[in-house]
C-alpha cells in the first residue's frame, strides 16, 4: 500500500494539563490501595514525629539518672519504633500493589484502545514505538507513581507535624523552621523548575540518538558497502555532544540541591545553637533543657529529609513525563472508523459499487480520484498497475479499513459506513499483501479465519488454497508450529496458509492483494481455477504483479501512477484498446518466477 | 527507571565485578585529578557534617551548657542566671580536643566557616561528579557506536537487533542512573560512615559497639531483602520480556488482527501475560518497598537502645572507653548527655548510607550487569582487515598506464604497494572477477555453497538465477567480504580480494540490497548517501535514471521531503528506486543488483535496466534475481540449485542446453498457456 504509514508525529513538547488527569484515571479499583497506603505512611509520620519528640524524655531521664524513667522512656521508643515499621511494611505492601496495579490497568488500556484502531491510526504509530510506551513507559510512569504516593503525602504530614511539636517544645524558636522552610522549598521547586525543561529537550533527543543507533544497525550492510563509518560516527556524535553538553547544563544546576540542603541544616543548627542554648542559660535549663534542644535538632533533620523527597519526587514526575505523554497520546487516539449507531447487522450479497469515490490519506493529496466502478456478485475482478497506483487502497476501501474522502463504497448495495464493522469484515476476507502468521501451530493460524472451524472445514480450505500438499509433508500437519514472523515455512507456502485463513471466514467477498507473488505460475492457476468452480458466489479482487494472475479475470482494471484508472475490461479489449495492458503483457511474455520450487 | 526489554540473562557476578573494574579504571584513566579532588571534596563535606553532630553534642552540650549551668548553681542547687550568662559567654571554654580553648563567640564563627566550608564542598563534589559520569557516558557512548561500525556483519547476522538496540536503550539508562545518581551517593555514604565511624570510636568504644551490632543486624536483614527482591525482579524481567514480544508479534500485525476480527481474542492473550506480570512485579517490588521503613525503624530503635545503654552506664558508674580522653591522661569516662546527644546524630549519619545503598542495590545490579553487556559490545573483536591495496581514482598517462590522482575521472586504479620494498605499482581496476572452487558455510561443517568457479569479464552482465535459499546473496556476501571464504580462492583484476582493503574493495563494488535501507534525512540526503559530493545536480540525474524522480516530484516537499522511519511512508517499490539512484550516484566501478528490482512492476523495471545498462556500460554487473524477465539479458546466466551452479550460459544457450532453465521458462510458457 502506498504512501500509508503517514510519519508519525513527535510528542508535542508542550505539556497538555489533562495528561496526568487522563492518566491517574487508570488506578480504578487499586484506588483502595492508594488510600491504604496513605493511611499507613500518615501513621508511619506520625510516629516518627513523635518518636523523636518522646527523645528528649529519654535524655532528661539520663540526665536525672532515673532508671525507672529510663526504662519506661526506652520501653515507650521501642514500642513507637515497631508499630511505625509495622506501618511502614504495610505502606510499602500497599504501595506495590497500587503502582504495579496501575502499571496494569495502563498496559491493558493501550492495548485494548488499539484494538479500536482504524488502518489509519495504526499508520500513525510505528509497532516498535507502541511497544516501548506499553512497557518501557508504563515502567518509568509505574515506578514514579510508587515514589510518588509514598512521599508526596508523607512530606507534608512530617513538615507539619514537625512543625507542630517545634511549636509545642519552644514557641520562641519555631521562627527559625517558619522562614528556612519556604526559602528552601522555593529554591528547590526553582531548581527542579529551571532544570525540567532541559531534560524533556535531552530525553526528546535520546529518541533520535536510539533512532539513529537502530538505523545503523539495520542498515549495517548499506553503511558497509558504502563505507559511510565516518558518516554515521560524525552524525551520531553531534547527537551524543548535544546529550552531553545539555545533561552538563542541566546537572551544574541540580548540583546545587544538596549543597543548599547543607546550607538551610546547617544556619538551622547555627541559629538552634546559639538561640537555643542562650534560652537554656537564661531560663536556668527551665523553658528549654538540653535534652528538648536535641529534638528540636532532629526535627531540622526531618524536616530536610521531606523537602529533599519533594524535590526528588518533582524529579521522578520530570523523567516520567515524557512516559505518561507518550502513554496518553495512544488513549486519546480517536478511533477514525466506528460503528454507527444501529448498524446494519446483514450482508445480502457480494455486490460492491465505487459511487464516485475519492481518497487521500493526507487531505489535499488525492490517491484515488472520482473512481466509479460496479460489480455483480461472483464477479471476478482482477487489478493491475505500477507501483504507488493505488491498487491496494482501492481494495482497502471495500472492507473499510480506511474512509473514503468523497462519494461512496457500497457493498450488498448498502454503505459500508452504515453496517456493523464486525459483520462488514466477517463478509469482506482481505489476504493482505503484507501476509503474517503468528506463532503457534498452522491450525491455531488458519482459525483465525473461523474460530469453531473443524478439522474436516480446515483441510478444504487448504486444498481451495493448495496447502494441503505441502501440509501433508510436514510431519505434523496442522500441528507445526509457526515461529514468530511465520518465517519457518517459505514465502510460498505462506501465502497460501494465508489465503486458507482468509478461506475459512466464507466470505461474500475475497480480497488477494498480491497474495500469489511468491508461488509458482502453476499453483498460482490452480488456485485461482479453484476458487472459480468452488465459490461462485464470491466477488474476488485480485490484485497481481503478473499479468498471468489476472488476465482471465471477467473485469481488468488498469491502473497508473496517482491512481488513475487508465482501462477496463476483459483480456481480449485491453488487449486492443490498452497500450500500457498490451506493454506489460508482451513484457512479462516468457518472464517466469524461479521461487516455484523448494517448497 | 530502566526496564529491559527483552528477557536477557543477568550478568554472572564475575562479569558485573569485571565490568565495576572497567568503569573505575576509566574513571582513573580519564578523570584522575577531578576524581581526587572529588574525593577531597566529599572529605570536607563530610567533615562538615560530622563536626556538627560533634559540636552540638560533645561541645555545646558537655563544655558549654553543663559547666555554665552547674558552675553557677549554689549549694541548694539553685541557678544564679546571671552568673551563668557570664560564664556561658564570657568565659572560654575548653573543646576537649587538644586542650583548645574558645569563647563562646568564636566557636560560632569556626562553626560557621567550618559549615561554609562543607557547603561550597558539597556544591563541587557534586558538579564535578556529574562532570565525571557525564564525561564516562559520552565517552562510553561514542566508542559503543565507532566500535560497532567495525563489527563483522556476521555479528549483525547472529544477534538480534532488538539485543543490540537495549544496549543502547535499557542498559546506557542503566548506567547513566548509576553514574549519575547512585555512584556518587555511595562514594559519599561511605565517607561519611568511615569519618562517623571514626568518630564514634574516638567518643565511646561501648557505644560504638551498640552501634555495630544495629549496623551488622541491618546488614543482614538487607541482604535477606535484597536477595528475594533480586529473585522477583528478574522474574519480572522475563515477564516483562514475554509481554514485550506478545505486544510487539500483535501489533506488528494489527492490520491482520483488525480484517479478521480478533481483537476479542488478542486482548484475552494480552490479558493472561499482562496478569503474570503484575503478579510479578507486585512481588518485587513489595520486597524492595519493605525495607526501607525497617531499616529506618530499626535505626530509631538504635538510638532508644544508645540512651538506654549510656544512661545505665551513668547510673551505675561504669565508665565508657574513650580514646578521645588519651590526651588527659586517661581512657575511661563518664558518658555524658553531649556524648549521648552526638551519637545519636552519629549513629543517624551511620545507619541512614545503608538504607540509601540499599534502596540502589538494584539500580546498581541493573547497571553493572548493563555495563558488562556494553563492555561486551566493545570487547568483540573488530573485523580482520589485513588488506593493503587501495582503491585510488585514475587518469591515464600518455602509454596508457593508470596515474593516480585526486579528483574523480571514472577510472579507478589499484594501488599496490610491494611489502620487498620496490616502488608502488598502479594497475587499471577493469572489473574482472573471478572465484575459483569456493566452497563457503555461515556455520563451520554446514557447507552452503560448494565449489563455485565463476569467470566475469570486463563489462559484462552476469546473473544468478535460482530459488530462495540457492545461495545467491551468499555469493554476493563473499565477493565484498561480508563473510570470508572457507576454500577456494577469489581474484579482483587478478588481485586476491584479502589483500584489498576492505572498505576498499567494498566502495569499488556498488551494492542494491532487496530489503531497501534508508536512513533519516532527506530524499536527497539518501540519494547523496551513495556520493557524498555528488551535486544536486548530480542527484537528481541519478534519481530520473532509477525513474525515481516522477514519484519523488510528487512527494509533498520534492527533494527535500524528510525521510523517518525508514522510509516507511514510501512503498517499496518506491524505497527500492530510491536505492538504485543511490548506487547510481555513487557510480561504482562494479555493481551488484541483489533483488533490487523486485517490488517493482516490470514495466518501471524495464525503464530503470535501460537506465542502469547506460551509465553501466563497459562495467561489470552482477544482477541477482528470481523473476526470469530481469535475467533474460545477461551475458551470462548462472542457475543456482542448493548452493550449487548447476547450469550456465546465456539465455539462448540455456534454452538450447533443455535443463532446468530451460524447463522453467517453458514450464511457464506451459501454464500461461494453460490458464
Amino acid at each position: 500500500m502506498s504512501n500509508e504509514a503517514v510519519k508519525e508525529k513527535k510528542a508535542p513538547k508542550k505539556e497538555k494539563p489533562h495528561t496526568y488527569k487522563k492518566l491517574l484515571s487508570y488506578i480504578g479499583e487499586y484506588k483502595k490501595d492508594v488510600y491504604l497506603t496513605w493511611i499507613y505512611v500518615f501513621f508511619e509520620a506520625l510516629l516518627e514525629i513523635l518518636n523523636a519528640y518522646f527523645i528528649q524524655y529519654l535524655l532528661q531521664a539520663v540526665y536525672a539518672l532515673d532508671l525507672g524513667k529510663l526504662l519506661l522512656w526506652t520501653g515507650i521508643l521501642v514500642l513507637i519504633s515497631l508499630v511505625a515499621a509495622f506501618c511502614g511494611i504495610m505502606a510499602g505492601y500497599w504501595a506495590s500493589s497500587a503502582s504495579a496495579g496501575f502499571g496494569k490497568n495502563l498496559r491493558r488500556a493501550m492495548f485494548v484502545k488499539i484494538q479500536d484502531y482504524s488502518f489509519k491510526n495504526i499508520d500513525k504509530f510505528s509497532p516498535s514505538s507502541i511497544v516501548t510506551r506499553t512497557t518501557t513507559d508504563v515502567t518509568n510512569v509505574q515506578n514514579a507513581f510508587m515514589m510518588v504516593i509514598r512521599t508526596v503525602i508523607r512530606a507534608p504530614f512530617m513538615m507539619i507535624f514537625a512543625l507542630i511539636m517545634c511549636f509545642v517544645t519552644a514557641p520562641t524558636l519555631s521562627w527559625i523552621y517558619l522562614i528556612i522552610i519556604p526559602v528552601l522549598l522555593f529554591l528547590l521547586i526553582f531548581i527542579a523548575a529551571t532544570v525540567h525543561p532541559i531534560f524533556v529537550k535531552i530525553f526528546n533527543t535520546y529518541d533520535e540518538l536510539n533512532e539513529s543507533v537502530e538505523e545503523d544497525v539495520d542498515g549495517i550492510r548499506v553503511v558497509k558497502s558504502f563505507d559511510r563509518k565516518d558518516y554515521h560516527v560524525s552524525r551520531f556524535n553531534k547527537v551524543s555532544d548535544f546529550i552531553y553538553k545539555n545533561f552538563l547544563k542541566a546537572e551544574s544546576i541540580l548540583a546545587f540541591n544538596s549543597p543548599l540542603m547543607n546550607l538551610a541544616v546547617y544556619a538551622a543548627m547555627v541559629l538552634l545553637a546559639f538561640l537555643g542554648s542562650s534560652l537554656i542559660i537564661r531560663s536556668g535549663s527551665t523553658t528549654l533543657t538540653t535534652a528538648s534542644l536535641t529534638t528540636l535538632i532532629m526535627y531540622v533533620m526531618m524536616i530536610m529529609m521531606s523537602l529533599m523527597m519533594v524535590s526528588m519526587v518533582y524529579v521522578f514526575i520530570t523523567i516520567s513525563r515524557n512516559s505518561a505523554e507518550r502513554i496518553v497520546e495512544i488513549v486519546v487516539e480517536e478511533p477514525d472508523i466506528k460503528n454507527k449507531e444501529n448498524p446494519v447487522m446483514e450482508i445480502k450479497d457480494g455486490r460492491v459499487d465505487f459511487d464516485h469515490v475519492s481518497f487521500a490519506y493526507v487531505p489535499g493529496k488525492n490517491v484515488l480520484s472520482d473512481i466509479d466502478l460496479h460489480f455483480h456478485s461472483g464477479e471476478t475482478i482482477g487489478i493491475i498497475g505500477p507501483t504507488g497506483s493505488s491498487k491496494s487502497t482501492l481494495v482497502s476501501l471495500i472492507a473499510r479499513l480506511y474512509d473514503v474522502t468523497e462519494g461512496s463504497v457500497k457493498v450488498g448495495g448498502v454503505d459500508v459506513r452504515d453496517y456493523d464493522l464486525k459483520t462488514l469484515r466477517d463478509s469482506v476476507a482481505v489476504v493482505l499483501q503484507k501476509n503474517l502468521l503468528f506463532t503457534g501451530t498452522i491450525r491455531d493460524n488458519l482459525k483465525w479465519g473461523n474460530l469453531n472451524a473443524s478439522d474436516e472445514e480446515i483441510w478444504k480450505a487448504c486444498d481451495l488454497a493448495q496447502a494441503s500438499e505441502f501440509l501433508h509433508r510436514f510431519p505434523e500437519g496442522l500441528d507445526t508450529p509457526i515461529v514468530e514472523g511465520g518465517n519457518n515455512v517459505s514465502g510460498g507456502q505462506k501465502q497460501r496458509l494465508c489465503i486458507a485463513r482468509a478461506l475459512l471466514m466464507n466470505p461474500k467477498i475475497l480480497i488477494l492483494d498480491d497474495s500469489t507473488s511468491a508461488c509458482d505460475t502453476h499453483t498460482d492457476s490452480l488456485i485461482r481455477k479453484g476458487l472459480a468452480s468452488t465459490r461462485p458466489d464470491v466477488t474476488k479482487f485480485i490484485i497481481a504483479q503478473r499479468v498471468l494472475s489476472i488476465k482471465d479475470c471477467e473485469t481488468i482494471l488498469v491502473l497508473d501512477a496517482g491512481g488513475k484508472l487508465v482501462a477496463q475490461g476483459n483480456n481480449e479489449e485491453l488487449m486492443q484498446n490498452c497500450s500500457v495492458y498490451k506493454e506489460l503483457y508482451e513484457s512479462q511474455l516468457g518472464g517466469g518466477d524461479f521461487d516455484a520450487s523448494n517448497e | 527507571m530502566p526496564a529491559t526489554n527483552k528477557a536477557r540473562k543477568g550478568a554472572s557476578k564475575e562479569a558485573r565485578r569485571g565490568a565495576m573494574k572497567s568503569l573505575l579504571g576509566l574513571v582513573f584513566r580519564y578523570y584522575p585529578f577531578l576524581f581526587f579532588v572529588v574525593v577531597l571534596c566529599i572529605l570536607i563535606s563530610s567533615f562538615a557534617s560530622v563536626a556538627n553532630s560533634y559540636f552540638i553534642g560533645q561541645i555545646l552540650a558537655d563544655h558549654f551548657i553543663t559547666p555554665s549551668l552547674t558552675g553557677a548553681m549554689d549549694a541548694n542547687g539553685v541557678i544564679d542566671i546571671s552568673k551563668a550568662t557570664t560564664l556561658f559567654y564570657d568565659t572560654p571554654h575548653e573543646l576537649g580536643i587538644f586542650g583548645l580553648s574558645m569563647k563562646f563567640s568564636s566557636l560560632m564563627i569556626s562553626m560557621i566557616v567550618i559549615f561554609a566550608l562543607g557547603v561550597v564542598a558539597s556544591y563541587f563534589y557534586n558538579y564535578l561528579m556529574s562532570l565525571i559520569s557525564q564525561g564516562i557516558q559520552k565517552k562510553i557512548r561514542d566508542e559503543l557506536f565507532s566500535h560497532m561500525q567495525d563489527l563483522p556483519v556476521s555479528y549483525f547476522d547472529q544477534q538480534t537487533h532488538g539485543d543490540i538496540m537495549s544496549v543502547y536503550t535499557n542498559d546506557v539508562d542503566a548506567l547513566r542512573e548509576m553514574l549519575a545518581r547512585a555512584l556518587p551517593m555511595a562514594v559519599s555514604s561511605i565517607i561519611t560512615m568511615i569519618a562517623c565511624f571514626v568518630m564514634m570510636l574516638l567518643t565511646d568504644l561501648y557505644m560504638t559497639l551498640v552501634v555495630l551490632a544495629v549496623s551488622v543486624l541491618i546488614f543482614s536483614i538487607t541482604k535477606y531483602f535484597t536477595k528475594r527482591s533480586a529473585r522477583y525482579f528478574i522474574k519480572q524481567q522475563m515477564e516483562l520480556g514475554a509481554t514485550n514480544g506478545y505486544i510487539e508479534e500483535m501489533i506488528s500485525g494489527q492490520k491482520v488482527v483488525k480484517v479478521f476480527n480478533y481483537e476479542a481474542k488478542n486482548i484475552e492473550g494480552f490479558d493472561s501475560h499482562n496478569e503474570e506480570l503484575f503478579e510479578d512485579s507486585v512481588k518485587a517490588n513489595r520486597y524492595a518497598s519493605i525495607l526501607m521503613p525497617i531499616v529506618n525503624q530499626i535505626g530509631n530503635l538504635a538510638y532508644a537502645i544508645l540512651a538506654l545503654v549510656g544512661g545505665l552506664f551513668t547510673i551505675y558508674g561504669v565508665r565508657g572507653f574513650s580514646l578521645m580522653d588519651l590526651p588527659h591522661g586517661h581512657i575511661f569516662s563518664e558518658a555524658t548527655i553531649g556524648i549521648i546527644i552526638s551519637f545519636l546524630l552519629y549513629s543517624k549519619a551511620f545507619v541512614q548510607p545503608i538504607g540509601q545503598v540499599a534502596n540502589q542495590i538494584n539500580t546498581i545490579t541493573m547497571a553493572l550487569a548493563g555495563a558488562s553487556r556494553i563492555f561486551a559490545l566493545i570487547d568483540e573483536p573488530k573485523e580482520v582487515d589485513d588488506g593493503y591495496v587501495e582503491l585510488v581514482n585514475a587518469k591515464a598517462d600518455e602509454n596508457g598506464n593508470p596515474v593516480p590522482c585526486s579528483e574523480r575521472t571514472g577510472h579507478w586504479a589499484w594501488k599496490h604497494p610491494h611489502q620487498d620494498g620496490s616502488p608502488t605499482t598502479y594497475t587499471w581496476l577493469r572489473g574482472k572477477i573471478n572465484l575459483y572452487n569456493v566452497d563457503f558455510g555461515y556455520v563451520k561443517d554446514k557447507i552452503v555453497l560448494h565449489d563455485i568457479t565463476i569467470y566475469a569479464e570486463p563489462g559484462q552482465k552476469i546473473a544468478f538465477v535460482g530459488p530462495t535459499g540457492a545461495g545467491k546473496t551468499t555469493i554476493t556476501n563473499l565477493l565484498n567480504r561480508f563473510y570470508d571464504i572457507a576454500e577456494g580462492k577469489i581474484r579482483y583484476d587478478d588481485i586476491n580480494i584479502n589483500k584489498i582493503k576492505k572498505a576498499d574493495l567494498r566502495r569499488s563494488l556498488g551494492m542494491v540490497f532487496q530489503d531497501t535501507k534508508l536512513f533519516t534525512g532527506t530524499v536527497r540526503e539518501n540519494i547523496r548517501y551513495g556520493r557524498l559530493d555528488a551535486t544536486d545536480e548530480e542527484v537528481e540525474a541519478a534519481a530520473k535514471l532509477a525513474n525515481a524522480d516522477t514519484f519523488i516530484q510528487q512527494l509533498p516537499n520534492g527533494y527535500d521531503t524528510m525521510l523517518t522511519n525508514g522510509g516507511a511512508s514510501l512503498s517499496q517499490g518506491q524505497r527500492q528506486l530510491l536505492a538504485i539512484a543511490r548506487a547510481a550516484v555513487a557510480d561504482p566501478p562494479v555493481l551488484i543488483l541483489d533483488e533490487a528490482t523486485s517490488s517493482i512492476d516490470s514495466r518501471t523495471e524495464a525503464l530503470v535496466q535501460r537506465g542502469m545498462d547506460a551509465i553501466m556500460k563497459g562495467r561489470t554487473v552482477f544482477v541477482i534475481a528470481h523473476r526470469l524477465s530481469t535475467i533474460k539479458n545477461s551475458d551470462v546466466i548462472m542457475v543456482l540449485d542448493h548452493g550449487r551452479i548447476i547450469e550456465r550460459g546465456n539465455h539462448e544457450s540455456l534454452l538450447a542446453q533443455k535443463g532446468v532453465y530451460y524447463q522453467l521458462y517453458t514450464g511457464n510458457a506451459k501454464a500461461q498457456q494453460e490458464a
